[in-house]
């Protein structure tokens, strides 16, 4: 794996200032996938932004009568939720055919998008 | 190893070599790779939006069906983002009702990608939508495929996988899906 420099952004908007000042940067999540291609330097970046600490982990019903998903809402937590397996199933069924439990307890739905 | 998304320009290893798991449709002469996910195949199928936060603070919505982009000739650009864009949710409409469905097909029984995933929301009168994982650069869904419901399967991917590209090892993909799909309907529909 190459050096590379760590910081833990506070908010969204100053992660994505953060990544747009580092072309170089690369945000880190649950590392489920960066990790890896880190190690085989498929990946290198320079600059790792954190977006743990954005409160970003909830899930919430929106005025429409659907769910807003924060980004860092974790797989595991995702297909475990109540509303999800009684109105969104298919959606808690995808995400228990992937991966393993441990990478689910890490893996966010951001991160799956990508 | 050459790959066009890893080292643009580099040429593609897949192409003409070992393509079992790689796309049928949507693929380019630049890259024929999946998108591995299964959840964001489900998201497709159930219409979810993703907020993008801008460096700025100010927020976009992208509808699903756009936030994935098809290789063309710059595979390694696969989404909607502009650099410094973070993705802060994902948003699901209100509930589709129906039977929801993944079946998803790989070469074990778990942990490995989909050779062909289906994600389905069949209504009790037929009516239904679908997705499909495995088998294209992003989650496919075509919803002028889902008028075809009341023929079956085979009329569905009949659509759906129109103007698929297959190569030799992966050509299986193609009836794999529409015998998945057939599963799927086979289903109790209440």
């Amino acid at each position: 794996m190459k050096p590379f420099t760590y910081e833990r952004a506070a908010s969204p908007a100053g992660a994505a200032s953060a990544a747009a000042r580092r072309p170089d940067a690369r945000f880190i999540a649950g590392g489920t996938n960066l990790l890896d291609l880190m190690k085989l330097q498929i990946e290198t970046p320079a600059h790792l932004i954190d977006v743990n600490d954005l409160g970003l982990d909830k899930i919430e019903p929106t005025p429409e009568g659907g769910l807003r998903i924060g980004a860092l809402v974790r797989n595991t937590d995702l297909a475990a939720d109540a509303r999800v397996r009684r109105d969104y199933a298919v959606l808690s069924r995808a995400l228990l055919s992937g991966a393993s439990g441990q990478l689910r307890n890490r893996a966010t739905t951001a991160g799956n998008l990508l | 190893m050459a790959c066009n998304k890893r080292r643009p320009g580099s040429g593609c290893s897949a192409l003409g070599g070992y393509s079992r798991q790689l796309a049928v449709v949507g693929g380019s002469d630049a890259c024929i790779a999946t998108h591995p996910s299964d959840m964001a195949v489900a998201m497709r199928v159930l219409d979810a939006t993703v907020e993008a936060v801008k460096p700025q603070g100010a927020t976009r919505t992208i509808p699903i069906a756009d936030f994935h982009r098809l290789p063309g000739d710059t595979p390694e650009i696969e989404t909607v983002l502009e650099p410094g864009e973070l993705i802060a949710s994902v948003t699901l409409p209100k509930p589709a009702g129906g039977m929801q469905h993944y079946r998803k097909v790989r070469d074990r029984a778990s942990y490995a990608f989909a050779l062909v995933s289906v994600a389905a929301i069949i209504q009790p009168d037929g009516s239904g939508r679908v997705a499909l994982g495995g088998v294209a650069p992003k989650p496919w869904r075509r919803e002028d495929a889902e008028a075809e419901f009341s023929r079956g399967a085979k009329a569905v991917m009949a659509k759906l996988l129109a103007g698929a590209k297959p190569t030799e090892e992966n050509k299986f993909k193609v009836p794999l899906a529409e015998r998945a799909l057939a599963a799927v309907l086979a289903e109790p529909r209440g």
